[in-house]
């Protein structure tokens, strides 16, 4: 599969898009849809408006806030919940659950609190952001290589220099790829994989010594 | 395990004790948030005593029941699909992996215009946002299938439909299972931020409802169980996904 094959599917998926929105506007009528063409043309000129931007910002700011709050609290927790066997074992399935309820009917009590205004914004924001990256945090570090763990502890590195030298980049790589957060118990897969490497290690060093 | 389950008790019941307390010593005023047991207490009264309660619950858990089976059903057979089209899978895989990062809820007022306000745009939406969840459990789940197995099928000389049925289903099992926990906690969000914000029935809106008159007493006590119902069926779904997990990969 070469680069131009996969170029075409990309036109060829934008394209369908573009022919299934004009489909539907032909069956739809312009009351309930506006067609493509006309809403691009809509959305160029409202980003060239002058009353655009200021909203675009008191998003971006709020957006900014609630994902820095999220991300260092959520992997604070999930490194905290992860480098503990126990901790995990209790706090993975409850930080699971919070993640599954609807928190949008919690928005009015977010309101109650914080008032109308960015802090509830950024409030409502962090509470979705956080849970997810909590468990990925926890799920990545379960399947980091023990031997990892174990050189950490040789070394008598401290837990803050354990999980900045040695944690965090264990964990970094399974962040982005996987689209939501499935968790695995440690027994899963996922761990095989991990120890792949250790086992073609153990391999080599058998035929060598024949 | 039973020390895992104590701990957890533990921390959730003081979680609960420090709210009382809080609430009941002033420090969180009585317009933010009324004390856990009066949360109780009036979803008592509202079970027992309001005549749109049972109405509601049944509207809402109609719509949601129809969302579980089209994103889990619909999810599947996608996922079917695009596992067994691999160019398919290439081009849609940046869509499934940024799909939860765009807020769902802004095609909300575009369901209405085609459907209406009412069951079919709230089943849609919940559909919607379960359905991603279930196709990409289905293509991992048909990945993971252990090559061997499949051997196994071809050397018994078991058919196209037996080998599914016999051999992928219950290997490919765990995974939908995930799927299955995923799509149906994505439906009842769907769902009842759907009522919450434009439904003329149903829970969400008697929170959205409840809000608007400043009845903390019902807000509190729909609140509390709608988060109980979600828990609960989490719960329920994962202890089921991790039996599967552990039947399946105890190594």
């Amino acid at each position: 599969m070469t680069a131009r094959t996969r170029l075409l599917d990309y036109v060829l998926l934008a394209g369908g898009g573009w022919l299934a929105w004009v489909l539907l506007f032909q069956w739809a009528g312009p009351e309930a849809l506006s067609p493509p063409g006309a809403t691009l043309r809509r959305a160029g000129e409202y980003l060239a408006s002058a009353t655009f931007w200021p909203h675009a910002a008191a998003t971006a700011v709020a957006f900014a806030y609630a994902c820095l709050i999220a991300l260092t609290g959520g992997l604070a927790l999930g490194f905290a919940l992860g480098a503990n066997r126990l901790a995990g074992q209790v706090g993975e399935p409850m930080l699971s659950s919070l993640y599954s309820i609807p928190k949008i009917t919690l928005y009015p009590v977010i309101l109650l609190v914080f008032g109308l205004g960015i802090s509830a914004k950024v409030a409502f924001g962090a509470l979705h952001g956080f849970f997810p990256v909590a468990l990925f945090t926890i799920g990545a570090l379960k399947n980091t290589s023990p031997v990892l763990i174990k050189t950490a502890r040789v070394l008598r590195l401290a837990p803050l220099a354990t999980a900045r030298t040695v944690l965090l980049p264990a964990a970094l790589p399974p962040l982005p790829p996987v689209p939501f957060p499935v968790s695995e118990p440690a027994h899963a897969p996922a761990s095989k994989q991990a120890r792949a490497p250790m086992r073609a290690a153990c391999d080599d060093a058998a035929t060598q010594r024949r | 395990m039973t020390r895992v389950r104590a701990l957890q008790l533990v921390l959730v019941g003081g979680a609960v004790v420090v709210l009382e307390l809080l609430c009941r010593a002033g420090i969180i005023d009585r317009f933010t948030m009324i004390p856990p047991s009066e949360m109780l207490l009036a979803l008592i009264h509202v079970v027992g005593t309001e005549p749109w309660f049972w109405p509601d619950v049944s509207y809402t858990l109609g719509n949601l029941g129809a969302a579980i089976a089209l994103s889990v059903a619909g999810g599947f057979l996608i996922g079917l699909l695009v596992h067994a089209l691999p160019r398919l899978r290439r081009v849609l895989d940046p869509i499934f992996t940024s799909y939860y990062a765009v807020p769902t809820f802004v095609l909300y007022p575009l369901l209405i215009v085609f459907f209406g306000i009412g069951p079919a745009s709230l089943i849609v939406l919940g559909a919607l946002f379960g359905i991603v969840a279930m196709i990409v459990a289905t293509v991992t789940a048909i990945d993971r299938i252990p090559r061997v197995l499949l051997k196994v099928a071809r050397v018994s000389r078991l058919g196209p439909v037996r080998t599914a049925l016999l051999m992928k289903l219950p290997a490919a099992s765990p995974h939908l299972m995930t799927g299955l926990r995923l799509a149906v906690a994505y439906s009842v969000i769907g769902v009842i931020a759907g009522e919450f914000i434009l439904s003329t029935e149903g829970v969400g809106r008697r929170v959205a409802l409840a809000y608007n008159n400043f009845d903390n007493q019902t807000m509190y006590a729909l609140l509390v169980l709608i988060l109980g119902f979600a828990i609960v069926v989490n719960a329920v779904l994962g202890s089921l996904e991790q039996a599967l997990h552990r039947r399946w990969y105890r190594s």
